[in-house]
């Protein structure tokens, strides 16, 4: 995906997000600017994690616990009362992603040296996006659809960066209108 | 490649306030977190359909992404793991391509 292994291994050092680092490699090769801007919106449901996490524990050191406040964690961190829970949390998370990059990494160089994985093996980054969808599908199937068709669009017509941006902006002001929309024909 | 550096960081450091600010100051958000749930839904949503069809558009190597796109599901579905559901959904991808490589 044109990412070096230093690149790759720093990415998870530092960023430890997984939706945000493969929205990166997926975007970098098209526009920078949107390599950078989509995962700023895909990181805003952090804000929530954050608010939910700082109302249902006592937070002493906000520095150390903000860094691996990941999806996971902050599932598990729900019915935490103890900061010293969530930090060991938080290693175990870190050090599996870390490790599991560098694995990835060793066994990549392996695998993508033979043209017959590669197809398959990008096809890794699809898997991911869906399964990180379906939890979304029920709750929020109206956004995930109106999020799909606009990217596809777009994308068909080729502004996938655009089709991207503007899914994540326009979708939930075009759900709220769709909701509104029924309300009123249903009264 | 010193853009991928910059592009790092600077998710990087996204990442971490985004994080890291509410802890710090304790937002109460009305309204709005809705708002903030379907945003990262629809991103989800997007990244995946770009990812899933090419460009231009390759209708056989769509219908085995499809097929193996359906394994993850089920996979998912059934034992709730992410590794383990990516990791079948790859090696369906590759079955499948094998085949379809063979037959014509």
């Amino acid at each position: 995906m044109g990412f070096s292994k230093t690149e790759t291994i720093l990415a998870s050092a530092l960023i430890f997000a997984g939706a945000s680092q493969f929205a990166l490699i997926a975007l970098m090769h098209r526009s920078f600017l949107n390599a950078v801007l989509i995962p700023i919106v895909l990181n805003l449901r952090h804000i929530i994690y954050g608010c939910v996490i700082s109302q249902r524990c006592r937070i002493r050191r906000p520095f150390i616990t903000a860094f691996g406040l990941t999806d996971e964690v902050f599932a598990l961190s729900l019915n935490a009362n103890d900061e010293r829970f969530i930090w060991g949390l938080e290693v175990g998370a870190y050090l599996s992603w870390v490790l599991g990059t560098l694995v990835g990494i060793i066994g990549g160089v392996i695998l993508l040296s033979s043209e017959i994985f590669k197809p398959s093996l990008t096809f890794s980054l699809t898997a991911l996006f869906l399964i990180l969808l379906i939890p979304n599908i029920r709750s929020n199937a109206l956004a995930v659809i109106i999020g799909g068709i606009t990217a596809l669009l777009f994308h068909l017509i080729g502004q996938t960066s655009m089709g991207i941006l503007l899914a994540g902006i326009l979708s939930p002001i075009a759900v709220s209108g769709v909701r509104k929309c029924s309300n009123i024909i249903r009264q | 490649m010193l853009e991928h550096y910059s592009a790092i960081v600077i998710v990087a450091l996204e990442t971490y306030l985004a994080r890291f600010l509410p802890l710090r100051f304790k937002f109460k958000i009305k309204n709005f977190d809705e708002y903030l749930f379907q945003s990262s839904a629809s991103l989800i949503s997007a990244l995946f359909v770009t990812s899933l069809v090419s460009i231009p558009v390759n209708f056989e190597k769509l219908f085995v992404s499809v097929i193996a796109a359906t394994v993850v599901i089920v996979s998912y579905v059934r034992w709730k793991n992410l590794g383990l559901s990516v990791l079948i959904g790859v090696i369906t991808h590759f079955v499948i391509s094998t085949i379809i490589q063979k037959c014509y």
